[in-house]
């Protein structure tokens, strides 16, 4: 931990935000939030997902307008901030998807509307390139990138740098970076974190968002917790530890949304050898009986969603076996449907429905061999398995000529699961299955889900909702980086130990000025 | 949650301050769907007080026969669009078509001859479908290549030279009248019931408008969406070589200049008739629709006695103002 | 650890290795050169005729018409679009001009002027464009596939008979030569070398680059992209009426016939000399590269005396392969 926030503590703030409230339809987003951010400071903000964070990074640059709350930037207050508004004042953001350009070079992406120009109003390459350099220099990166270089030969690592020269190159003085350190590989992240440090000792204001708690105890001067909307606590790093940050970040009541745990597992469904996936997941083990639901927690990135894809041979696996039902596993989506195995993505509105055709056509989809008589598809036959999926899982409007892009999410959702249900299949895939879902749509995912299991079918949940997880999961695979860190059973459930896990924290506790650890 | 970005800028518009009202933005959108049969209306409509001669037999069965071939080419032009895709080639193929049965013909039978038609057509919407989806070649180049390739070839095979009178088998399926209608038609009829019949009650047509709404999703719920893409694209080639085939038969012999219009024609005609570019959207009675209204557009501009850069002139404006519609129509709705 | 900046960009790479760097960015420009030297190499060889000074100088005369349409359609490209109407608006500027000249008793005195007006037309067909494109953001492809065909219609309707009455001194345009070099080939090579110039080092000109690559980013940049696209399009007209004068003081009459088909020829240029197809990567030289190799590849067919069909058909594989070989740059996942 660096001794630098003495320091700090005595900058002058940069950025102020007292009281934002926003809200979005039917969800509270941000709730009496407030925050500040001091010249010379890197300042963490940590939280679930949903607890708000994106949402308060938007109101700072300028996407969304709070309902009430003011901003102080720049000696001035704002009810809300044009995007220009932000720029001008020095805000800027890298995010975890790069706005760079592959095919042209570092100086050229960094310098990218705003030229150097010399004689006759041409750009002065010799001028960029040197302003390049000194960009690259300040963030001690000047001998590992080429200001000529293709920006498309850079590792991300690079690329990451590029785009925090881009935020250089406009002067920024608060720089808000969003889970930076989720897309690098282990060996970039050193330099990440040194580009951070002399960007606080240049007197910048950093905005640290990353759900890697040990991070935040290696770079952050202080800390501030989300959860629901809500400001929880605003801490001196040095002050706090992590069991507290994740006790702040998580604690909440269960409610009963969740069917109650009587099923009975039984053979083994699935089993996944030592597989390696498209150079991101690694060793990984898991099976899957019958009637039983595997939950698979980690944050964003660790390689869940990677997981569940290459299970329907939706990705590369390079190394390992997995077998389904005693034999070698479906390759590719079409076989892994019709031997029963599917998939519901995260996406459903991209990967999910086909959007401008109606729920029937949807929900008919991978199911069409059942209605072909004859080579010709029975409108009948159809109709009727689909009227009767609707009724089911409880689609209200009951209307199946409503095109997909009118549903609502809640009813989104069914509609994907239901068109794989309508194909019985023996081991379903759940990726977010509740995802920008309403509270009463998610318990009838859950039914169904519980509802299946009562059936002999397995069931495989990713989810960065824990409450689900443990609400409907017999047991928990973390991941972590592309590997499983951990397995947890149903009796020992709970959010801490999930949580430390999935930030790979050591059990052991950081040691506590003078205030009582757990 | 579904981030909503503020500033509701309407990027591209000279006119500050320009927000589309609802009622805009639902009349653009009724004026893309009944644009073709209003159309068709008018001109008729126009034919009558202006151009009484339109009503001829001679000038009916031409538009017919006419009808028929641009509309034969359509159906598979149709196709293609569905799945998101493009086929410049079309007129080539179509031309094709005439060239080989004549050529072939003095060396072997009829049927041979027809055969081999068929099959140089699908191999050509093979090898364009199979660059599409294997090698990413975007549509529009990987047809527009195939266009200029086979026009080359046929200029090499027939040495410039046209030759030859069509076979009988060809007048027949075309000029020859059934009852009052010339034999054109019922091919037209033929061809549009079996992909009427295909899109609304197979699977493969099922295929097709999943793929073209949204392969990602098709790929997911395990439909080979490359294999939909290339047999959309055979189909297409095959039913040009037919539609060239027609042609000739009315035509009587062999023109070097056949077809040319036919992809402009095919796709505006496809595009009038609500199919879109963007995919998965469309279907054969609008195709219809706007075959209708082109063939009548352009025999008007015949029977009026105007010139021929007309016609041209006409093709491009109705592709354009047609593409320009639909392109705005589906950027309003998109906000 | 403060190292000066030049001692530090001698430190990245030895010299050799910036060279390797250099070489491999430049890749596809060294294999068209190569390619230039090995054909033009082996003809040189094996024929008197083709290395005669003045058949040298005639090809490089021969490059311009080509040169100035390829330099219009790359800044095209380069935006991710395509500009298919090019010829045609070559075409219409050569016609209206003329017709203007001989509307005008071939006076000497008009010359400049109708050169200036020639430059308009183009211009503002380019605008409608341009205008076109990005107020209904239809697809650029089947946009400027529309305009063609109007204007194709509308050349026609200009004249279908080559229209004489340019004065002969507007005919040293295409005659004026110091020594064997004419003084035209000069003016383009200056031309280039201001084309270049301005896709390098002018803001417009990478602007043009960073929305061929990703509107949606460069708008991030502040980079205004509907105005890049609309300049985009303006600067092809400009140069398509640049080769239609030029055109007019070759052929010395008005022709209807008028750069047929060299949309396609434009096109294959530019992507041979390595500017992607879909936008933002290649560079002029490149396309320089591609334009020269076309016509030596004409020049050397027709000294050979190959059959003119053979070399449209030879065009033709020339591009399906070009295109069969071509790798999109974004992920082609099948399956």
């Amino acid at each position: 931990m660096e001794a630098s926030s003495d320091v700090s503590q005595s900058n002058g703030t940069i950025l102020k935000l007292s009281g934002i409230d926003k809200t979005f339809g039917g969800t509270h987003a941000l709730a009496d939030v407030s925050f500040d951010l001091k010249e010379g400071e890197v300042h963490a903000l940590v939280g679930e997902n949903g607890a708000g964070k994106s949402t308060l990074i938007k109101v700072v640059t300028g996407a969304y307008y709070p309902d009430m709350g003011t901003i102080e930037v720049g000696g001035e207050k704002y009810q809300s901030l044009r995007p220009e508004q932000a720029r001008n004042l020095g805000i800027s953001v890298v995010y975890q998807e790069f706005n760079i350009l592959p095919e042209l070079s570092v100086a050229e992406n960094i310098f990218m509307g705003a030229q150097p120009k010399g004689r006759l109003n041409l750009i002065d390459m010799g001028a960029r390139r040197k302003k390049t350099y000194e960009l690259l220099e300040r963030l001690g990166a000047q001998d590992s990138i080429n200001p000529n270089e293709i920006v498309k030969n850079l590792t991300v690592g690079e690329q990451q740098i590029v785009e925090i020269s881009k935020a250089l190159a406009t002067d920024a003085h608060i720089i808000i970076m969003d889970e930076p350190s989720a897309v690098l590989p282990s060996r970039e992240l050193e330099r990440l974190f040194s580009v951070i440090r002399v960007l606080r000792a240049e007197g910048h204001g950093i905005i640290y968002i990353s759900h890697r708690l040990n991070e935040v105890f290696e770079l952050a001067d202080r800390v501030t917790v989300l959860k629901d909307g809500q400001h929880m606590a605003t801490k001196n790093v040095a002050e706090t530890n992590n069991s507290e940050l994740v006790r702040l970040m998580v604690g909440r009541e269960l409610t009963d949304m969740y069917p109650p745990a009587d099923n009975k597992p039984g053979d083994v469904l699935l089993e996944v050898s030592d597989i390696d996936i498209d150079g991101t997941v690694f060793g990984v083990n898991l099976h899957v009986r019958e009637g039983e639901v595997l939950g698979l927690a980690g944050l964003g990135g660790s390689g869940r969603t990677t997981v569940c894809r290459a299970l329907v041979g939706l990705a590369d696996i390079h190394s390992g076996e997995i077998s389904y039902l005693g034999k070698p596993a479906p390759k590719t989506a079409g076989s892994a449907s019709q031997a029963g195995l599917v998939l519901i993505p995260e996406d459903r509105k991209s990967y999910g429905l086909v959007l401008n055709q109606s729920m029937r056509f949807n929900l008919a989809l991978p199911n069409l061999i059942e209605f072909v008589r004859g080579g010709v598809l029975r409108s009948r036959i159809e109709k009727q398995a689909v009227n009767s999926m609707v009724e089911d899982i409880q689609i209200k409007p009951p209307d199946t000529e409503i095109l997909a892009e009118s549903l609502s999410g809640g009813n989104q959702q069914k509609v994907v699961v239901g068109k794989w249900l309508l194909t019985n299949p023996k081991l379903v895939i759940f990726d977010e299955p509740t995802r920008g879902i309403d509270v009463g749509a998610k318990a009838e995912i859950y039914q169904r889900i519980r509802e299946l299991t009562y059936k002999g079918v397995g069931v495989i949940m990713a989810s960065s909702e824990l409450p689900e997880l443990f609400g409907v999961s017999d047991r928990i695979l973390v991941f972590y980086e592309g590997r499983i860190r951990g397995e947890l059973e149903r009796k020992n459930f709970s959010e801490e130990a999930i949580m430390r896990l999935a930030t790979a924290t050591e059990e052991k506790e950081v040691p506590v000025q003078g205030g009582v650890d757990l | 949650m579904k981030s909503t970005p503020l500033k509701s800028s309407w990027f591209g518009s000279r006119l500050s301050g320009f927000r589309p009202t609802p009622r805009f933005v639902h009349a653009v959108d009724l004026a893309g769907q009944w644009a073709a049969p209003i159309m068709i209306c008018v001109v008729l409509i126009v034919a009558v007080v202006y151009a009484p001669a339109f009503y001829n037999p001679t000038n009916l069965r031409t538009v017919a026969i006419q009808f028929a071939v641009l509309g034969i080419v359509a159906v598979g032009q149709t196709l293609v669009l569905l799945v998101r895709s493009i086929d410049l080639s079309v007129s080539a193929v179509l031309a094709l078509g005439a060239v080989i049965v004549v050529q072939t013909e003095a060396g072997s039978s009829l049927v041979v001859s027809l055969i081999q038609a068929l099959a140089v057509a699908a191999a050509i919407g093979l090898i364009n479908g199979l660059l599409i989806t294997k090698r990413g070649v975007p549509p529009f180049v990987a047809t527009f290549g195939m266009l200029v390739f086979i026009q080359g070839a046929r200029l090499a095979y027939t040495k410039g030279q046209a030759s030859g009178t069509v076979p009988a088998f060809l007048r027949m399926i075309s000029i020859e009248p059934v009852g009052f209608i010339p034999a054109a038609l019922i091919v037209w009829l033929f061809v549009n019931l079996i992909f009427i019949f295909i899109l609304r009650k197979t699977r493969f047509g099922r295929w097709i408008y999943a793929v073209g709404g949204n392969p990602f999703a098709s790929r997911y719920a395990g439909i080979r969406v490359d294999w939909v893409m290339i047999a959309a694209h055979t189909i297409c080639s095959v039913l040009a070589i037919l539609g060239g085939l027609v042609l000739s038969g009315y035509i009587g012999y062999v023109d070097l200049r056949l077809g040319a219009d036919y992809n402009m024609n095919s796709i505006a005609a496809a595009i009038v008739g609500g199919t879109t570019f963007t995919g998965g959207r469309g279907n054969l009675f609008g195709t219809a629709a706007g075959v209708a209204l082109l063939v009548l557009l352009l025999n008007l501009v015949v029977v009026l006695g105007l010139p021929i850069h007309w016609q041209l002139a006409m093709q491009g404006l109705v592709l354009v103002l047609a593409v320009a519609l639909q392109g705005f129509r589906q950027f309003l709705l998109s906000r | 650890m403060a190292v000066t900046f030049e001692e530090a960009s001698g430190s990245f790479t030895s010299r050799s290795g910036k060279l390797m760097t250099f070489v491999r960015k430049n890749g596809s420009i060294f294999l068209i050169y190569g390619l230039i030297i090995l054909i033009a190499g082996t003809a040189a060889i094996s024929s008197d005729t083709f290395r005669s000074p003045s058949n040298m100088a005639n090809i490089l005369r021969q490059s311009i018409i080509l040169g100035l349409l390829a330099i219009g359609q790359s800044l095209v490209i380069l935006t991710g679009g395509m500009d298919i109407s090019i010829d045609m608006m070559a075409r219409t500027v050569a016609l209206v001009i003329a017709t203007l000249f001989a509307m005008f008793n071939s006076d000497p005195g008009l010359i400049l002027p109708l050169i200036l007006l020639g430059v308009v037309v183009g211009v503002a067909l380019g605008g409608v464009n341009g205008l076109l494109i990005t107020r209904t953001h239809a697809n650029p492809f089947i946009i400027t596939f529309g305009v063609a065909f109007i204007l194709r219609g509308v050349n026609l309707a200009i004249s279908t008979t080559p229209i004489r009455g340019i004065p002969s001194e507007y005919l040293r345009i295409y005659d004026t030569k110091i020594g064997i070099i004419a003084v035209n080939v000069i003016v383009m090579a200056i031309i280039w070398f201001l084309v270049w110039l301005f896709t390098t080092r002018t803001r417009l000109g990478r602007a043009l680059y960073a929305v061929g690559g990703s509107p949606r980013i460069a708008r991030l940049s502040a980079i205004r992209v509907n105005r890049t696209l609309v300049w985009a399009y303006v600067l092809s007209g400009f140069f398509a009426s640049l080769a239609g004068l030029f055109v007019l003081s070759r052929m010395g009459v008005g022709d209807p016939g008028t750069a047929e088909g060299m949309t396609f020829q434009s096109i294959v240029a530019v992507a041979v000399g390595g500017i992607s197809l879909y936008g933002g990567r290649g560079s002029i030289v490149g396309t320089l590269g591609g334009v020269l190799l076309l016509t030596i590849l004409s020049n050397v067919f027709n000294l050979i005396q190959v059959n003119i069909y053979y070399q449209q058909l030879l065009l033709g594989l020339v591009v399906l392969i070009a295109v069969a070989a071509y790798r999109s740059p974004r992920t082609v996942r099948s399956g």
